[in-house]
């Protein structure tokens, strides 16, 4: 099984730890790890678009991996969620525009980022079951519309502005 | 521009009838990416099941609040959350 769905079983089984009186950590981690789970799903996925899915250049895709920064990829995703790309990108706009399960992806990558970064640094914050079940329905949404989107067009725009949002707006 | 404590009047929005929802607060700050935001906490009405509040219950409140900066011309991205009354009082006692 891949990391992000490892991930995405991990915020599942925290969410649910605990049956009667949920510790705050608990919840925590599980919101963290539903982000994690969808960061790392569209990494992997433009890593691979990017240099290719043969087992000789996994080393290659790790290490990339590593060039993705959490707030460019909030500001490519905010744009894409309200359709708009940048300029340099503008003409690779499939003539349908940017399809509903894209926009999905992106504004919940937005939201669950914002939220991660409430649970993991925000200690006034208190966070009860049903905050973190939401966050795990947006995160299956998310990952179910980036399923049916994942091979087209416009996803293949989206992975390269995921991981070269900063040049691009030059 | 519409004010936002008219924009985001419960009563004025067309809001689905579960779960209800008593009122809305906000405030304006920027997110964590250090853009201007508004990080909206939905009040539910006390009681509310958390059967009522999985995302397809709240899914079309957060796109009708949403759509409705929008269309008045807000672009500060909203953060939403859900809390009952109770939940609230819970949350500001532990600040």
């Amino acid at each position: 099984m891949s990391l992000a769905a490892d991930l995405r079983t991990q915020a599942r089984q925290l969410a649910r730890q605990e049956p009667r009186r949920p510790r705050q950590a608990s919840l925590r981690r599980a919101v963290s790890a539903a982000y994690y789970a969808l960061f790392h799903l569209l990494v992997a996925d433009a890593t691979r678009s990017l240099v290719g899915g043969a087992a000789p250049l996994i080393p290659l895709r790790h290490g990339l991996s590593r060039a993705f920064n959490h707030g460019p990829m909030a500001q490519a995703c905010k744009s894409f969620a309200r359709g708009l790309v940048p300029p340099a990108l503008a003409k690779a706009v499939p003539a349908s525009g940017i399809g509903t399960d894209l926009r999905v992806v992106a504004e919940t990558f937005t939201l669950l980022q914002a939220e991660r970064h409430r649970a993991d640094y925000d200690l006034a914050a208190v966070y009860f079951r049903a905050d973190v079940f939401k966050v795990l329905e947006q995160l299956d949404d998310a990952w179910d519309a980036w399923c049916r989107v994942r091979d087209s067009q416009e996803a293949c725009l989206f992975l390269v502005a995921l991981a070269f949002w900063p040049g691009l707006q030059r | 521009m519409q004010p936002l404590d008219v924009l985001l009047d419960p009563r004025s929005l067309d809001l689905p009838a579960r779960p209800v929802v008593e009122r809305i607060e906000w405030y304006k700050a920027n997110d964590q990416i250090g853009d201007p935001a508004f990080f909206i906490t939905v009040v539910l009405a006390e009681g509310t099941s958390d059967d009522e509040r999985h995302w397809q219950d709240l899914g079309p409140i957060e796109r009708r609040l949403g759509d409705a900066l929008s269309a008045a011309g807000y672009a500060e991205w909203p953060y939403f959350r859900f809390r009952t009354p109770t939940e609230l009082e819970i949350e500001r006692r532990a600040a």
